[in-house]
């Protein structure tokens, strides 16, 4: 049978009760028990607690009701003090439950001690931990102690290391079920009515609210991100800490600024006494054992704590702590420390104020692994957590930038307007409805607190204290238009809370960047402006929403109202203003402020604007609106901008407006409207054709289709450019233009003129002929020289002989004699090997027939293998040996340059033979010095170039050395003049077959010319015959074919 | 700021190395000078033969490597030049080693593989020049050409000479073309080549005209 546990005493009830029969409390918020069993996954708390505690973990069963907080709690009983806070609430669960723990704990330790909250910190430690320890602690162990366990692990060689995996299991359970109360869907929670109060509830106990935002010294010494300090906060207001429980005065962990920044209100400070707030100096001092960690839970046992009673530490992770620590936190609020080191990283953006309504919780400057949303936090200075996280008016310098009323400077002027223009800023909490939780708003401290003028540091909760205001959706601006997305994320709830709302007032105690709304100043006039209805405390229906499916219902209806209003509110809210549409609504869309948000800076300058422009809040509450309003404001979309990709409102906005539709747009192409059609003329016609007498053409095509007279459109294609060019032109023309008009005319008779193209004369006629001349020069070549040597020939008788170049070359050689060096220059291709080796043949032969030894040289690379080859098959039978008789120096490579520095060190330019040998130790060489020392030269070239080089280059350094050549027939013209001057530059040379067989005839030695010479002449003759008879045909047919066109041209 | 210094230097060295060569013509006394530089040269020449067969081997090369119509040609080339370059090695190698000259696998190459086909395109060519002076009147019927074709009609029938059949004046039209006409061409050609040259000298010599490049 299900029963509900008392939050004040902790008693069963009956599930149908809805007051406690015990102590009257009501069970609004009270833990529903099933059975006796408890929470399955309220282990940990199970271990430690009796059945009716075991799930107590609802953060809202364990508070108490509002009314009950003034009262004095049980704890507040035992520490002899009354706690008038709200963290009374918290104490005085714990203080209810101390009587059931005291019964239950009587073995423990700790239990024997003082019920303080740090023993409670007990029920939080592993099931195992009994057995872990093997000394349990005596009357005088302190249970803080028992952190120890999670201390470093260089301690932990003296206790069994805690099963850290069970651990975590619980913790996560515990965290979860504390998610679960944070969420709306929990099915308890939608069974209580009012559920604003229950939210305000929930931000006042919100561990997370406690949390400082910025990092604080503590944390920064705690390597292990134990957050050890929550365990430091002070047990219960007044409770003296015992001395061993304070940390070092020289690090405090917690202090007095701490406790400043943590408290709410300078009254209510000043009514708590916390032991973090006493001074360091009436703090006793008491040296804590050598812990990494040192707690400063108050502990009210004297006794220091003793190193044999600590609970061995653990290996334990600092990131499983961090995850597990919001579960304590959660479940177990009864105990007085201050809040968890939760991983807020999820609620730490829904942490816009330092908690305000809870001034009288610890604010631990620790902070939560909330690394993930420091860009959310709204604290500005890590270094005065203090003052950041306070919401008083004296500590909240710092947060001036929340408080719209310190904006203006003046915080007395505030009126409740302000507050009331912002009806619909809790919707951006509703998703965080934490369901089932006592109606806090009649809490009296709160209503002081929000009576004093800090109502604007605490705007969001006066949003929910403020229901009236929420009930006027017609002063809502209007949001940028969004689609209400199927989406179920929290964040995108936010989203689409933040597009939907747009209208609604930003919630003041969110800086500019912070506000999700982005509502314009004037509209928080024009709302501000309303009245005094917005003080209204009704609870507007979508904080009554707790599931996913009313969330998104109500999203969609508000997106809905949101566009129904939008017109409306714009120009109502102008109006109201004393604004002209045209004045205040320049061509940026003043007046479309709720679709184009502007950043605070724009706001601000867009205030001025106003003001300069005369524009005034007839309420006098505008400008106050927008001090108070503007700096809370943060511009829109700057989640969507964060968090996804889409583009901004401002833009989305401009794209989405209409375009104006052209007109006529839908009039389909290669129609005409119906007026125009209408007036067409009607051809009228006699004759079948449709046209009259004096018209001949008659449109087909096109609007003016039926409509005669009228120009052809028609290419020219048909045009006579001929008559049009004959057409007489009436203008006054020179000769010159004349002259280009009938070159145009030419150019454009032409281009209209196929030209004819001649066929190329077939290829394979022409191959024929060059085959059939091939063939003939062949055979009969080929044949002379095949029986040449059976046909006795008798050579021609020479004519003339002197003056003549292979006789001067002839009496050259002669002058010869045995041994005396010759210089023979083999400068030809092998191309020319069959002439200039027959007509060489003899000439070289008369050298050796002279007995002079030979030097071969050659600027051909070619060269010095044609020299041997030279000699192996025209001079064998003279049996030059190389060295002997002969020497082949080889190529010499540079042209004329080489032949130059040749001619003046022969023996350094070339100093070894072609085969390598040195070519100048043969005796006819011991006496070179120079070029000049040879007694001839004789170059054998069939290229005039090289022969000029060599006249030019070596012949003039000639003293006495003849300079002679054999040539070919073609370089006989070129060599001539060289020849035939006087004195002659070259001494003598033979040029072609000719002159070889004229050079054997002086010699009587009939050589390879006289062999050759019928082949010769042969092919001489048949290559004058087919060039003259083929010269001849061509001339004929070229005589022919110049008559035929002559007579073509002269018929056309 | 760009600076070039590869012109005024190459003009420098140019202009410096022409003017010592050309003075030792005159000067006697710098033939040691103009030696060296003539001897530098032969071997930059001779450098460059080597360049040119890398060069020549690297286009073949890749004109293989694009696989072109006459990638073939190129294939043959580069085999045939890898095995002359293989043959001349092992010669010479082999003369070093035995201490005697002994070429003969190089001179069967060249006497058996370059001359035949290099006499043989002098063949096709003369095939191809009669082809030609045949058809020249066709192709160009004026003075000139005629006066070509039969200035060369009588050089070869002035060559012809078989005792049997030989005309006499046909060798001394032969002889007089040669000597007057031939040799009054050749001379003007050769001092219009050698006005040429100087001109080509001085202006190499004053930098105008910078054939190395700069």
């Amino acid at each position: 049978m299900a029963e509900v546990l008392c939050a004040n005493c902790g008693r069963p009830n009956s599930a149908q009760r809805e007051f406690c029969d015990f102590c009257g409390n009501p069970l609004d918020g009270a833990l529903r028990v099933e059975g006796k069993s408890g929470s399955q996954g309220n282990d940990l708390l199970d271990s430690q607690y009796p059945a009716s505690m075991a799930d107590a973990s609802r953060l809202d069963n364990l508070i108490p009701a509002p009314e009950e907080e003034n009262q004095p709690s049980s704890l507040g009983d035992f520490q002899g003090e009354e706690i008038l806070n709200g963290d009374s609430r918290l104490e005085s669960l714990f203080a209810d439950q101390d009587d059931d723990l005291e019964e239950s704990a009587q073995n423990d330790p700790g239990h024997d001690e003082a019920l303080n909250g740090e023993s409670r910190l007990d029920d939080y430690l592993p099931v195992e931990e009994p057995a872990a320890d093997p000394e349990p602690a005596t009357d005088g162990a302190d249970d803080s102690s028992r952190l120890d366990e999670y201390l470093p692990p260089e301690e932990s060689e003296e206790a069994p290391p805690i099963d850290i995996e069970s651990l975590s299991a619980d913790r996560q359970d515990d965290f979860s079920r504390l998610d679960g109360y944070l969420t709306p869907e929990s099915p308890q929670d939608q069974t209580q009515p009012d559920e604003a109060a229950r939210l305000d509830d929930f931000f006042a106990d919100d561990p997370f609210n406690l949390l400082d935002p910025s990092p604080s010294e503590a944390e920064k010494e705690d390597p292990f991100g134990l957050n050890l300090d929550l365990f430091t906060e002070p047990a219960a207001p007044g409770i003296e800490p015992s001395p061993a429980d304070q940390g070092p005065p020289e690090e405090p962990l917690f202090t007095r600024d701490d406790f400043l920044s943590d408290s709410l209100s300078e009254e209510s400070s000043d009514e708590l006494k916390f032991p973090g707030s006493i001074p360091e100096s009436e703090q006793p001092k008491e040296e804590l054992p050598a812990e990494p960690m040192q707690s400063n839970f108050p502990e009210p046992s004297p006794t220091p704590v003793q190193p044999e009673e600590e609970i061995p530490p653990e290996p334990i992770d600092a990131g499983e702590w961090g995850f597990l620590d919001p579960s304590p936190a959660a479940e177990q609020p009864e105990e007085e420390k201050p809040p968890e080191p939760i991983d807020a990283g999820e609620w730490d953006f829904l942490d816009p104020s330092p908690a305000p309504e809870q001034p009288g919780e610890d604010r631990s400057p620790e902070s939560s692994d909330a690394g993930e949303w420091d860009f959310l936090d709204p604290s500005p200075a890590p270094e005065q957590p203090g003052e950041e996280s306070s919401p008083e008016p004296i500590d909240s310098g710092e947060w001036d930038f929340l408080d719209p009323a310190s904006a203006d400077g003046d915080q007395e002027d505030l009126t409740p307007a302000p507050e009331s223009a912002e009806p619909d800023a809790p919707e951006d909490w509703s998703f965080l409805d934490p369901g089932p939780t006592t109606d806090r708003l009649d809490d009296t401290g709160e209503q002081e607190f929000i009576a004093e003028g800090d109502e604007d540091d605490a705007g969001w909760l006066d949003m929910l204290q403020d229901p009236e205001s929420r009930q006027q959706p017609e002063s809502i601006p209007e949001p940028t238009a969004e689609p209400p997305k199927p989406q179920t994320d929290w964040l995108d709830k936010i989203k689409r809370l933040n597009a939907s709302s747009d209208l609604v007032d930003e919630d003041s105690s969110f800086p500019d960047w912070l506000s999700v709304t982005g509502k314009t100043a004037e509209f928080k006039g024009d709302d501000s402006a309303q009245g005094p209805d917005s003080s209204s405390k009704e609870v507007p229906d979508w904080l009554q929403l707790d599931d996913d499916e009313s969330l998104d219902e109500f999203l969609r209806r508000k997106d809905l109202t949101n566009e129904e209003y939008k017109p409306k509110i714009t120009t109502d809210s102008l109006d109201n203003e004393g604004i002209s549409v045209d004045e205040g609504a320049p061509a940026s869309g003043q007046s479309d402020s709720q679709h184009i948000k502007f950043p605070s800076w724009a706001e601000e300058e867009k205030k001025k604007d106003l003001k300069h422009q005369g524009v005034h809040d007839p309420g006098g509450t505008k400008e106050d609106a927008l001090g108070s309003a503007e700096p809370l404001q943060v511009e829109e979309g700057f989640f969507e901008d964060l968090f996804s990709e889409e583009l901004p409102d401002w833009l989305t906005a401009a794209s989405s407006k209409e375009v104006i539709q052209p007109v006529g747009q839908d009039l389909a192409q290669g129609e005409l409207p119906g007026w125009v059609e209408a007036m067409r003329p009607v051809v009228e016609s006699t004759d079948a054709s449709g046209l009259d007498e004096d018209e001949d053409y008659i449109e087909n095509y096109g609007p003016l289709a039926g409509i005669p007279g009228v120009l052809p459109a028609e290419a020219e294609i048909g045009i006579d450019f001929d008559q049009a060019v004959k057409k007489p032109l009436d203008l006054l023309a020179t000769k010159n233009h004349q002259d280009f008009v009938n070159l145009l005319k030419k150019l454009i008779k032409d281009e209209n003129k196929s030209r004819t193209i001649q066929l190329p004369s077939p290829l394979q006629p022409q191959r024929i002929l060059r085959w059939l001349i091939a063939a003939v020069l062949l055979v009969t070549i080929a044949s002379t020289l095949i029986f040449s040597g059976s046909v006795e020939m008798e050579l021609p008788a020479t004519a003339r002989v002197q003056g003549t170049g292979f006789n001067a070359l002839y009496e050259e050689i002669e002058t010869l004699y045995d041994g005396q060096p010759v210089l023979i220059a083999y400068d030809y291709q092998p191309a020319a090997a069959g002439e200039l080796h027959t007509a060489a043949a003899t000439v070289v032969d008369h050298l050796m027939e002279q007995g002079t030894f030979l030097t071969f040289v050659s600027t051909q690379p070619t060269g010095p293998a044609l020299a041997e080859h030279f000699l192996d098959t025209t001079q064998s039978q003279h049996h030059y040996i190389h060295t002997q008789k002969y020497i082949n120096l080889g190529y010499l490579p540079g042209e004329s340059a080489g032949l130059l520095s040749f001619m003046i060190s022969p023996q350094k330019i070339i100093p070894l033979a072609y085969d390598g040998s040195n070519a100048w130790d043969s005796p006819p060489l011991i006496s070179v010095d120079g070029i000049g020392d040879f007694k001839m030269i004789m170059v054998i070239t069939d290229d005039p170039n090289t022969a000029k080089i060599w006249i030019e280059q070596v012949g003039s350094r000639l003293d006495n050395t003849p300079l002679t050549m054999v040539v070919s027939a073609q370089v006989e013209p070129l060599i001539q003049p060289y020849f035939r001057t006087s004195p002659r530059q070259l001494a003598g040379y033979v040029a072609g077959i000719i002159d070889g067989m004229k050079y054997e005839q002086l010699t009587e030695r009939p050589y390879l010319a006289s062999k050759s010479w019928l082949p010769f002449n042969i092919g001489i003759v048949i290559s004058v015959g087919i060039i003259f008879i083929g010269g001849m045909a061509n001339g004929v047919l070229s005589l022919f074919s110049r008559h035929k066109e002559k007579v073509i041209g002269e018929s056309k | 700021m760009n600076i070039k210094v590869k012109a005024p230097i190459s003009t420098a060295v140019a202009i410096g190395v022409g003017v010592i060569v050309l003075a030792g013509y005159f000067i006697p006394s710098m033939d040691s000078i103009r030696f060296i530089l003539l001897r530098t040269g032969l071997v930059l020449a001779a450098v460059a033969l080597l360049v040119g067969i890398i060069n020549l081997a690297t286009v073949h090369i890749k004109k293989i490597g694009k696989e072109s119509e006459n990638s073939g040609y190129s294939l043959i080339l580069l085999i045939s030049l890898l095995i002359t370059l293989i043959v001349g090695i092992t010669d010479m190698a082999q003369t070093y080693l035995v201490g005697r000259p002994n070429f003969q696998i190089t001179n069967w190459v060249f006497t058996n593989i370059q001359l035949p086909i290099e006499t043989s395109l002098l063949a096709v060519t003369t095939i191809s020049l009669t082809y030609a002076a045949a058809g020249i009147l066709r192709k160009r019927m004026n003075m000139f050409s005629i006066s070509f074709f039969f200035v060369v009609l009588l050089v070869l029938l002035g060559s012809f000479s078989i005792p049997s059949a030989t005309i006499p004046f046909l060798q001394v039209i032969r002889d007089w073309i040669l000597r007057v006409p031939a040799l009054g061409g050749a001379r003007g050609l050769l001092l219009g080549i050698a006005l040429g040259t100087i001109t080509t000298g001085i202006r190499v010599l004053l930098g105008t005209d910078r054939p190395y490049g700069g």
